[in-house]
């Protein structure tokens, strides 16, 4: 049956750039902070290094995240309200909670690292992963509790999130411990060059098993969706062959994803340090292309 | 529970497509332009000469379960007693989220004070005891609004003695704004919309 519009009201996108470029900087900073973590509990005196350049990465990012947060309100100077009024049903009510413990457990994490406390490190860093976490696994569910967004209203939502933010983050630890590297190996004892190049390859292997799990997330919401109802099948031909299939098949999947896990996993790419430099740039690249995706592509689809 | 739940019905069979329930809310409410918080849709649907043009009235739909209030970080939108779906002006931080959640796209952001705003069924008027800018203004009488409660009401009577839809069941917030003879394809957010891939392979 033929139906034409001829007149309707859009109103404009709820969601804009500033949270998507938001959710990219929470991703790349928490996880850094759970790669840092992590290094530290396993204990390994050759994770150090990976442990430092998380930690100061978390420290630029954290606080460049929130002023992202804040300008995108209408109101900004109200942004203390969300300290005087919770609404436990609201994800971002909690992110709120999230976001303030975040920077106390961390910093405490982050001043015992470098003071070379060991046993305080461990004992901080354990009690600061599960807000690592959650700073960026709420944002998961604040996209997955709007109902009214197929793209975004998806059980598989925080688990996708906070896996894509492992990726940034150990992409970006990828890069800063390749230049690292690159400008400072000259300098070092056989020993320590061994040392740094082993965590080199040890970022990379984590930034592939990441990447496969995210293809794997991919696969499920897009096969799913296909199973779901009209507006699910709509938003997804849009993400797989409409406006936004450039930028999610090929720039995120292909280009983000499946390009360097490839690099990763052969041995003789994976010795190259040039190409696992191309790899974390790809991968952080697709990254804040899925985040750019997910946030238009949930509101293309109209719904008036 | 309370003995008052105000609600709409929209008898599509009496609409014209004249829009003057939209202007009627811009001048009540002082709307800006490029927003609005009631608005009509207007489809044609068929070939010549079988052709048909729709009419569909769109506002907040007063859900009894609302999405906006469940995922508002600051309280500010909530439901009174009598189920009308109000945001608190001096709470609202403009955050966005309730307009990312609402299945109806009823919300704006205002864009000279930067507040979140919707239909809130002309509450300063209600509670005057008089009808919604729009009820008072359609030349037809397509809209009706009163108290479901109240048998003895116009509302109630139409209720009970009509066919009436709502729109999105599916998203399961039970809105109170009602259609009679409402045609799916243009409650249909997808139907005519360009890019649609699933109209043209399917219908």
């Amino acid at each position: 049956m033929e139906v034409n519009v001829l007149y309707n009201v859009f109103h404009h996108e709820s969601v804009s750039m500033l949270i998507a470029i938001y959710f990219h900087i929470v991703g790349l900073h928490a996880g850094c902070s759970i790669v840092s973590i992590s290094a530290t509990l396993l204990g390994k005196e050759t994770y150090k290094p990976v442990a430092k350049i998380g930690a100061i990465l978390v420290i630029i990012l954290f606080t460049s995240s929130i002023f992202f947060l804040i300008f995108d309100l209408k109101q900004p100077l109200r942004f203390w309200y969300l300290y005087l009024h919770f609404n436990p049903t609201s994800p971002i009510s909690w992110g709120t909670v999230c976001l303030s413990a975040y920077p106390l457990l961390t910093g405490l994490y982050i001043f015992f690292l470098f003071q070379g406390n060991k046993r305080w490190s461990k004992i901080m860093g354990a009690l600061s992963l599960p807000s690592a976490i959650s700073v960026h696994g709420y944002t998961g569910f604040v996209l997955g509790f709007a109902k009214a967004r197929v793209l975004w209203n998806t059980a598989v939502m925080p688990s996708y999130f906070l896996c894509s933010a492992m990726i940034s983050g150990v992409a970006l630890m990828l890069i800063v411990a390749i230049l690292r590297y690159q400008f400072t190996h000259q300098d070092k004892s056989l020993e320590e060059r061994e040392s740094d190049r082993h965590i080199i390859q040890l970022l990379a292997i984590w930034m592939a098993a990441f990447m496969i799990t995210n293809v794997f997330y991919v696969f499920s919401d897009i096969t799913v969706m296909y199973y779901h109802t009209e507006d699910a099948y709509e938003t997804v031909e849009l993400v797989r062959l409409g406006k936004f299939s450039f930028l999610y098949i090929w720039v995120d999947n292909v280009m983000g994803n499946i390009v360097p896990t490839l690099i990763i996993l052969f041995r003789r790419t994976r010795q190259s340090h040039f190409l696992l430099f191309i790899a974390g740039v790809l991968a952080s690249i697709g990254v804040f292309v899925m985040r750019y995706v997910i946030v238009f592509g949930g509101q293309y689809v109209p719904l008036s | 529970m309370s003995m008052v739940r105000w609600a709409m019905v929209v008898d599509l069979r009496r609409c014209i497509g004249c829009h003057s329930c939209s202007i009627a809310c811009k001048a009540e409410h002082e709307v800006p332009l490029g927003v609005w918080k009631t608005w009509v849709k207007v489809v044609e649907k068929g070939v010549y000469p079988s052709v048909t043009k729709l009419f569909l009235p769109w506002f907040c739909n007063h859900c009894e379960r609302p999405i906006c209030n469940t995922v508002c970080p600051v309280n500010a939108a909530y439901r009174r007693e009598d189920g009308i779906v109000l945001i608190d002006p001096h709470r609202c931080i403009g955050c966005n989220y309730c307009r990312a959640a609402c299945p109806y796209d009823a919300r704006y952001v205002h864009p000279v004070t930067g507040m979140i705003e919707k239909c809130d069924f002309c509450v300063h008027r209600v509670d005057a005891g008089l009808q919604p800018a729009c009820v008072e203004t359609c030349p037809t009488g397509a809209l009706i609004f009163g108290n479901i409660r109240d048998p003895n009401s116009q509302i109630s009577k139409v209720l009970s003695t009509n066919r009436v839809v709502v729109l999105k069941q599916i998203m399961a917030t039970y809105p109170h704004v009602f259609y009679i003879n409402l045609d799916m394809d243009v409650a249909d957010p997808l139907m005519g919309y360009e890019e649609c891939v699933s109209c043209y392979e399917v219908r």
